[in-house]
């Protein structure tokens, strides 16, 4: 059996491949391997693109391996047809249509998009029998959409956003249709009477694991909905950054059913929520590994509670009001030292109020500061938006770079003097790609500029450097 | 030493610098990209003299 490997062959060179005799008698196992690997490369080719271009470009990357012979031929088209751009399934002649909706694994009704909007048309008559994936988006209130061509017992991903009119009992249908369905993303709970269908479908969907709830009519989680979500053992992943979950609904929850161990088995959790409810709603969720709270309030701490999910690797919390956070809070979570994402963040400020409603940094000294920062040694992200009151940062910058090499990004508010870093003959940021500070202290990064305004140390400081950038030195620090 | 320069040295791999909305950031932010450009250039003939 010759060996072939892929990644020795020359580049752009498919075809002279694909074209040896030897090739086409392949195993079908390495057949498949080298058509995953050519897919794979095509997209990656093609990731830049969009639409119909992307399609074209993957397409014409497969036809070397499509043409060897009809062995090849059959695998490859079954791969290109695989997930399809939309349109080209709808411009195939009617008769041929469904050879290739046979092979369809993923499609996608982008309706607000014009090339989409007669493809339901087009598709009335079909059936996609190994369907995975169906995502549906934007369905104008004109068109009557008949989803039964798509709704395959093989479907295990479902998305339907911006579809408001469609009828509340389409999902009674579509959980009946699509039994293994794991992943399911909507943003369908407006009103009472939808609840009971949304409550009904969860209840249906016995396989799932990945819930996303991106409603935006501000709507709170009903009792049911959220009964039914917080019991489900399977649910690994629950999204639900904007319907609030009240402290009253998960204690009624508790109260209903005192055995409960909400969100047991939780992953991922993103979750709009009053700070009271925090502890009651997180209290077993003890596998979390992503954990991101829109907190209505801050009446209650809740720094202590997520301090005891020793997993997690990303933490985001997103405070509303104003707050002032002192240390000793922030302490609670210093044992979280698996965090590769942390984000603490005040509401959003108006960039042209520097006095907007922040977080602010209460008694906090520089030795504070680095006891619970060099907690995170495999931090990658900080976002801190943090003020300090009545004093400027001094060296936080440095103390971040020092406690967490690994850092990429780093988004800190308040005023900073990046001045401190000098005392560092390594950089503080080796791998750092994105910084944003507040503000940057105005005084005294060069004792010559003391005194001046800022247009004249802008100006001196530009000509200066830029007139001599070739001969900057690594370590000439004094 | 100025501001960009310090940035320029103690993070060298950065790719996106904002340092707020007031004069001093702006002025640091274009002396920075230029000198990043610069630096880059630099870097370019170096690669180029070493491929000779």
């Amino acid at each position: 059996m010759p060996c072939v490997t892929v990644d020795q062959r020359p580049e752009n060179d498919s075809t002279t491949i694909m074209s040896t005799s030897k090739c086409s008698h392949l195993p079908t196992e390495i057949q498949m391997s080298i058509l995953e690997f050519l897919a794979e490369d095509a997209r990656h080719a093609v990731s830049t693109l969009q639409y119909d271009e992307a399609w074209r470009c993957y397409a014409q990357f497969l036809l070397p391996a499509i043409l060897v012979n009809r062995d090849w031929s059959a695998r490859g088209t079954n791969l290109l047809w695989r997930e399809p751009f939309t349109p080209a399934l709808a411009s195939v002649q009617p008769q041929r249509r469904q050879y290739y909706a046979d092979k369809v694994q993923s499609i996608g009704l982008y309706l607000y998009r014009q090339d989409h909007v007669e493809c339901p048309t087009a598709f009335a008559k079909l059936s996609f029998p190994q369907l995975r994936r169906l995502e549906i988006n934007s369905c104008p209130p004109w068109m009557k959409l008949d989803l039964r061509p798509y709704l395959s017992s093989s479907i295990t991903s479902f998305t339907m956003l911006g579809c408001p009119h469609l009828p509340n009992s389409l999902l009674d249908l579509i959980a009946f249709c699509c039994p293994k369905l794991r992943d399911v993303h909507l943003d369908y709970m407006a009103g009472h009477h939808k609840n009971e269908h949304l409550v009904k479908f969860l209840r249906k969907c016995r396989h799932l694991r990945d819930f996303a709830l991106s409603s935006q009519d501000g709507s709170d989680f009903s009792l049911d909905v959220l009964e039914t979500l917080a019991s489900r053992k399977q649910l690994e992943s629950l999204y639900a950054p904007v319907n609030l979950i009240s402290y009253h609904s998960i204690e009624t929850v508790m109260q209903r059913n005192s055995r409960l161990r909400p969100f047991r088995n939780a992953r991922n959790l993103s979750l709009s929520i009053e700070s009271r409810a925090v502890r009651p709603v997180l209290l077993a969720a003890e596998f979390l590994v992503e954990l991101e709270l829109n907190l209505a309030d801050s009446e209650h701490d809740v720094f202590g509670t997520i301090g005891s999910f020793s997993c997690l690797e990303t933490l985001e919390i997103s405070f509303s009001t104003t707050e002032r956070l002192s240390i000793q809070e922030l302490q609670s979570i210093s044992g979280l030292t698996r965090l590769k994402e942390l984000v603490i963040c005040g509401p959003p400020s108006d960039p042209y109020q520097a006095n907007g409603p922040l977080l602010i940094a209460h008694a906090w000294t520089d030795d504070d500061f680095e006891s619970w920062v060099s907690s995170y040694p495999n931090l990658e992200k900080l976002t801190f938006g943090v003020r300090p009151i009545a004093s400027h940062w001094i060296s936080e910058t440095r103390l971040i770079g020092k406690s967490c090499p690994e850092l990429t990004t780093l988004s800190m508010d308040g005023i900073h003097d990046i001045g401190a870093w000098r005392v560092s003959s390594q950089p503080v940021f080796p791998t750092l790609l994105e910084l944003e500070l507040g503000q940057l202290k105005p005084w005294p990064f060069s004792t010559r500029y003391v005194g001046r305004n800022y247009s004249w140390c802008a100006e001196t400081y530009m000509r200066t450097v830029l007139s001599r950038p070739k001969n900057m030195q690594w370590g000439s620090l004094s | 030493m100025g501001l960009a320069q310090l940035i320029h040295q103690h993070a060298p791999m950065l790719e996106e610098l904002s340092c707020g909305r007031d004069d001093l950031a702006e002025a640091v932010e274009q002396a920075y990209e230029r000198l990043k450009n610069a630096s880059e250039l630099l870097e370019d003939d170096v690669d180029m003299v070493m491929s000779d």
